[in-house]
């Protein structure tokens, strides 16, 4: 349950990025790309946010996640599939070949939005 | 009026930036840095005791340890008279993994000079220390017998996002009913090129594979990719 940390460091880059744009109002959404492979369950982090963010400046704000399937792709035959488990191998040719993560390591920051200012 | 401000930014990027300073400081000063992850009771401790033993100078390791409370790690490693610094993560706000900026705080308790390698033995979970970059160049995931043969599905993050696999304990293999052949074939389900060792502290076949895995480390400077 390492999602309560992952709130408070995601309310440390949100305030961070606001002072570096001289951006003093509260925001009132934060969006955030969280990948299948990620570690992190998208219910844990929307659980640990609020408590996270009370007291900041993020107090008021709406967490939205946008979750990112976790996609192999099998580098012998070409074939890519959205893996329920990161298991690096492929049943197709169920050869040795090298098995790539094409997505669902996300783990990011990707938007920040802020009523009213300029 | 709705003001959007884009980033695209990792979320951990502050943790990773800091854990970069540290594999890059300590790759400068010779010492490589190997991280343990393992379930609790996998016997990563008992491993380093046995590695200072076997060492041909326990004070040239060094571990930063990681739990939830007490120096009980510390001191038995202290003990091997490995040096030994404490991290005990419920003051850090978070206590189920260590993180890279209290890692790097505690080099400070090292005489890098004289280190071979330094490891960082973390806090004992398959889940949450695996997200935390340390520093490390190279990570290790220890899976004891006793636990049963399934923790490498179960787990498979802490498989893929590791370099090494040590299967620890091997010789309770016949009293658990447990070979250490179906615990590597489900390392390799997971992973099928995974680097899988097999060692025990009580009986064959040693920690001698470990050692040599050490060995191969240090030559190389802890590259292998």
């Amino acid at each position: 349950m390492h999602e309560f940390s992952i709130a408070v460091r995601l309310v440390e880059a949100v305030e961070q990025a606001l002072a570096e744009r001289g951006i003093a109002a509260e925001p009132t959404r934060v969006l955030v790309r969280v990948g299948e492979l990620s570690g992190v369950v998208p219910e844990a982090l929307e659980l640990a946010f609020p408590a996270a963010a009370h007291g900041s400046q993020l107090a008021l704000a709406a967490l939205e996640i946008e979750t990112v399937p976790l996609v192999l792709r099998c580098e012998g035959c070409g074939r890519e599939w959205h893996a329920d488990e990161p298991f690096l191998l492929c049943e197709e040719c169920g050869g040795g070949a090298a098995v790539t993560v094409l997505s669902g390591r996300e783990l990011d920051l990707i938007a920040i939005e802020v009523e009213g200012e300029e | 009026m709705t003001v959007r401000i884009d980033l695209t930014q990792g979320i951990l990027d502050d943790n990773d930036e800091i854990a970069a300073r540290t594999f890059e400081r300590l790759r400068q000063a010779g010492v490589l840095c190997v991280g343990l992850l393992s379930s609790p009771g996998a016997g990563k401790t008992t491993l380093l005791e046995a590695t200072a033993r076997a060492w041909r100078d326990p004070m040239r390791l060094g571990v930063i340890v990681g739990d939830v409370a007490t120096e009980v790690d510390s001191a038995r490693l202290r003990a091997c008279r490995m040096p030994a610094a404490q991290i005990n993560t419920a003051s850090h706000g978070a206590s189920c993994h260590l993180s890279a900026g209290p890692v790097a705080e505690a080099l400070d308790a090292f005489d890098l000079a004289r280190l071979d390698a330094l490891f960082i033995e973390n806090v004992g979970n398959l889940i949450c220390p695996v997200a935390f970059r340390l520093g490390e160049h190279q990570r290790a995931v220890l899976l004891s017998v006793t636990e049963g043969p399934d923790k490498p599905m179960k787990y498979p993050k802490a498989i893929l996002d590791t370099d090494l696999a040590v299967i620890t304990k091997v010789d309770l293999c016949p009293h658990v009913d447990v070979p250490a052949a179906e615990v590597e074939k489900n390392v390799r389900r997971v992973r099928p090129h995974a680097r899988v060792l097999t060692v025990s502290t009580r009986g064959a076949p040693g920690i001698g594979p470990w050692l040599g895995w050490l060995d191969d480390m240090l030559a190389t400077g802890g590259r292998t990719k």
